[in-house]
């Protein structure tokens, strides 16, 4: 099957699950892209369509992430305020949210379009610092019915 | 039904077969659907009476619209319901026939709705006086004048008496099956929309059963009617068909279940209750129908114990009328005759004829066609010309006795003419 973004779709894997490793094209720069179907049997083109609409979306959706990012950086303990504080350390200058967060890439999407009501993640996107990979990773996920949620920062930072 | 929570449903359908497929309602609102909620391409939703939606908002692939796949649930919707919409009758125009069978019933000594049976009414006290009286009596025409105008006439009435309880009983199921059918509906439509919306909500649904409350209170209104005739040949038939029908009744399936794993499924359930309780109805109008086609048989096959122009009275043609009496004695026959013939006319007014039109319509999908009203018309007219005929013949013995006692104590010609043309009059038969 033929998605609009992706071409055809050719799953790894077997009947417990599949997946397709790829990359899509955000803000000019090629992102790594993670397809996972939980239930390849019923892999048909409701799905592939439900692809192409999540990534027509995927702008927004990105946008929405970064926002998500944006506002708990601002929260002391968060995991984006604990990436800020480490980058922050081994700037010369005065650290500045704006810089940061022009720092910020995606790093990985993954896209989980058929969980079913016990895995609600649908779309997973993860950031990192360009220039300071080892300052940890802000994950937004896309729930179903949920909406965008940030994850936790790690209890042991190291 | 206009209270009937329709396009609640329609819209808790369509709001579940969206979800099913992903869709859920937008974040943050309740008037569009999103894939997953938080996509910015949407669906409309429908509008609170289940109207509308399915437009596409948003897409950049050319989406067509899921109007149709909504259209088709409603319509899947309004084919279940449609029977019930028609308004359901509310049994209020049961009340005055079985109030006019029941006042008839009572005269005659006879209770459909197991209410106490009167057996020291006019009727049975006059009867009784008649027959007192008449041991006094001696001659030719005693001993068949008391066989047809006691014994089979005490038969007669309380037979008339037992049909009358059996129409009562008939008004009385049925002024009940149709309130309690409105409150069943309501109930099924109620839990099929709780079912549906959990279902949208992805909450816990449970099975639901539907208690289809028209069998209880049926059961309740239909029961074996009673007569002081008990004995008789003709109540007691009579009894056993209202016996086996309130039996019947009390048997009849009462539950209803909602459920299903998906949309679909809970429509289905739906669908199903419904046909139960439409099965439940029907079940009663055919007991409540063999019950009375039953005693339209029982007439038929056995009219003189219903008719008492159908009784010939036992006495060969060539015997001379004679009696011995006192004048008390026949004075006061001819008096208790009176009250009997004046109580048979209460009974006969009191019942007056079958309601013109059916009292309880609905839609021909439920019940039996045109309910019970047709066997329950046929049962009035023959009951109420049971007694009309009655009453005719029993007025005519009355004339026959007068004129024999007459002859008695004037022993003229004229006397004895008369005597001899009332008697070849009483011995013809008018049918009912």
């Amino acid at each position: 099957m033929d998605s609009r973004h992706l071409g055809p779709i050719a799953l790894e894997g077997g009947v417990g699950g599949g997946w397709m490793n790829t990359t899509v094209e955000i803000a000019g720069s090629s992102v790594p892209f993670r397809l996972e179907i939980d239930f390849p049997s019923k892999f048909d083109e409701g799905v592939v369509r439900k692809i192409d609409l999540a990534l027509d979306a995927l702008p927004d959706l990105e946008g929405l992430a970064r926002q998500t990012i944006e506002t708990a950086a601002e929260r002391p303990g968060s995991a984006p305020a604990l990436m800020f504080e480490l980058w922050g350390a081994t700037s010369i200058e005065e650290p500045r949210i704006e810089d940061f967060l022009r720092q910020l890439r995606a790093t990985q999407i993954t896209m989980l379009p058929d969980g079913g009501p016990g895995s609600l993640d649908r779309i997973v996107l993860a950031y990192r610092l360009e220039h300071s990979p080892t300052s940890g990773t802000a994950t937004v996920r896309f729930r179903e019915g949920i909406g965008a949620e940030l994850d936790p920062a790690p209890r042991v930072f190291s | 039904m206009s209270g009937l929570p329709i396009g609640a449903m329609k819209r808790a359908a369509i709001d579940s077969f969206m979800v099913e497929q992903g869709w859920l309602l937008t974040l943050g609102g309740d008037t569009s659907y999103s894939l997953w909620g938080f996509l910015n391409s949407s669906y409309s939703r429908p509008g609170p009476e289940g109207e509308g939606g399915g437009e596409p908002d948003g897409f950049s692939e050319a989406g067509g619209s899921m109007a149709p796949s909504f259209d088709s649930i409603r319509a899947r919707i309004d084919a279940y319901i449609a029977p019930w919409l028609a308004p359901l009758p509310d049994g209020e125009d049961c009340i005055d026939p079985k109030d006019n069978a029941s006042e008839a019933a009572t005269v005659l000594g006879a209770s459909g709705t197991g209410g106490q049976v009167l057996d020291n009414g006019e009727l049975p006290r006059s009867n009784e006086g008649v027959a007192r009286f008449l041991t006094n009596i001696h001659g030719s025409f005693k001993a068949p004048f008391y066989d047809k105008y006691f014994s089979q006439f005490s038969i007669v009435s309380y037979g008339i008496g037992a049909a009358c309880a059996i129409l009562e009983s008939n008004y009385a199921g049925q002024g009940k099956i149709w309130p309690a059918a409105q409150d069943d509906v309501a109930e099924i439509c109620a839990s099929t929309v709780a079912a549906l919306q959990a279902k949208a909500d992805r909450a816990a649904s449970e099975h639901t059963k539907v208690a289809l409350t028209v069998v209880g209170a049926v059961a309740g209104a239909v029961v074996t009617i009673a007569s002081a005739g008990t004995a008789g040949p003709a109540v007691a038939s009579l009894v056993l068909l209202s016996s086996t029908a309130a039996t019947a009744l009390t048997v009849i399936e009462a539950e209803a279940a909602i459920s299903g794993d998906s949309y679909s499924d809970i429509l289905d359930s739906f669908g199903a209750a419904l046909e139960s309780l439409n099965s439940g109805i029907t079940k009663q109008e055919e007991a409540l129908n063999t019950m009375m086609a039953g005693a339209i048989d029982a007439i038929g096959a056995h009219p003189e114990n219903f008719n008492l122009d159908a009784f010939s009275l036992p006495m060969d043609h060539d015997t001379a009328i004679t009696l011995t009496m006192i004048k008390d004695d026949s004075d006061a026959i001819s008096l208790d005759m009176g009250r009997v013939a004046g109580a048979l006319g209460d009974a006969a007014s009191s019942l007056g004829s079958a309601p013109a039109t059916n009292p309880t319509p609905r839609d021909s999908r439920i019940g039996v066609t045109d309910g019970t009203h047709p066997t329950a018309t046929e049962l009035y007219a023959l009951t109420a010309r049971c007694l009309v005929l009655t009453k005719a013949e029993y007025e005519r013995g009355r004339g026959l006795f007068e004129a024999a006692a007459k002859d008695f104590f004037d022993a003229d010609s004229e006397a004895t003419a008369l005597v001899n043309r009332l008697a070849a009059a009483e011995v013809l038969i008018e049918n009912i």
